[in-house]
């Protein structure tokens, strides 16, 4: 293998400027590794110009509309996370709370066979206190959480328009 | 890598996207889309590919970016993107199956042209990628160890490697019966 040259990129400058000056180039002819240098970067170059001759790339307003459309897009993939978490927590919370509900009344039954009829506010009180209390406000916590982060990214989705600017 | 917005950055993030508007964006793309392509071309070969990637680069830059940065940084950021989107592509094997087509306007008759790229493509791909970062986009080890998320030390190590293997492959090319490491000391 070859040593290295404090010069290299010097060389591999001076070949992608063009502008060789005099010591540089007679110093390349007698240093191998500058030689080295010289010979891939232009080959590279040579590639590079080819390519730039031959492709044309895309038009910018063209990539503008497709980032937007793909940003758009990945952001509201980002929403339904939250949200498709929401639903997961909702799945897990309502059998939980129901089962908790009927344990409730199995456990303090009442003579009448009207205690079976709807009883929201002293459920959800009871809800609130006891065992079940922490269970609860994590579920409320993270119920929270998920629409606030699912409400965040389709806000950036509503701020990211399609149609191009109208300064254009 | 893809960089994963923290609650900060979300919470930001619309007032970043609106700071750049389409006559700014189109600025900067043709600042660097035509290096940024050419670099793209150069490591997977096929326009249609290289097209889509660096479609994704600028959807992923203008999701991820971040106000602060310079020219320099928002160039090294984008090939930073670009680098890592072929790597995902060629981890997953999405473009194995297909064989690779010529660039538009290719002529494939012409010895000398064929002759460097075919000379390239004996090139690993990480190899290649340096060596374009280095000597095309004239990049310092420091700025390659950003884009590739290598160290910059086995940058240094790599590049030369690199450049002695295609110094090698040009050889023969340039000069017939030259080989460039005669007589040459071992790199430390």
């Amino acid at each position: 293998m070859n040593h290295r040259c404090d010069h290299e990129s010097d060389v591999s400058r001076a070949a992608r400027t063009g502008f060789w000056p005099a010591a540089l180039a007679e110093h390349t002819q007698s240093c191998s590794a500058c030689a080295e240098t010289r010979t891939v970067t232009e080959a590279l170059l040579a590639q590079s110009i080819r390519i730039a001759q031959e492709n044309r790339p895309p038009e910018a307003e063209h990539v503008w509309l497709e980032a937007r459309r793909r940003a758009r897009l990945h952001l509201r993939h980002r929403a339904l996370f939250w949200f498709r978490a929401l639903r997961a927590l909702t799945f897990i919370y309502l059998p939980a709370i129901l089962v908790w509900t009927l344990a409730q009344r199995t456990a303090h039954p009442l003579s009448a066979p009207e205690a079976w009829k709807p009883r929201l506010h002293a459920d959800f009180s009871a809800l609130l206190t006891g065992p079940a209390e922490l269970f609860a406000l994590t579920g409320v916590l993270l119920a929270a959480v998920c629409i606030i982060m699912g409400s965040l990214y389709l806000v950036r989705e509503a701020r990211t328009p399609l149609h191009p600017s109208p300064s254009r | 890598m893809e960089r994963t917005p923290g609650v900060v950055s979300l919470m930001f993030g619309a007032a970043q996207s609106a700071a750049i508007d389409e006559s700014a964006f189109r600025l900067l793309y043709e600042a660097t889309c035509q290096p940024l392509r050419a670099y793209l071309l150069h490591l997977c070969r096929r326009p249609d590919v290289a097209d889509d990637i660096l479609q994704e680069t600028w959807c992923r830059y203008l999701l991820h970016r971040r106000n602060d940065m310079d020219e320099s940084q928002t160039r090294s950021y984008l090939f930073r993107i670009a680098t890592n989107l072929v790597h995902d592509r060629a981890r997953s094997g999405m473009d194995a199956a297909i064989p690779e087509v010529l660039e538009r306007g290719t002529t494939p008759n012409l010895e000398t042209r064929l002759d460097i790229r075919s000379t390239l493509r004996q090139l690993k791909p990480r190899e290649r990628e340096l060596l374009w970062l280095a000597y095309v986009e004239g990049m310092n080890h420091e700025e390659i160890a950003t884009t590739t998320g290598l160290r910059p030390l086995s940058v240094r190590i790599l590049l030369f490697r690199a450049r002695h293997k295609a110094a090698q492959l040009l050889a023969p090319r340039n000069t017939p019966g030259n080989t460039p490491s005669a007589g040459s000391k071992r790199f430390a």
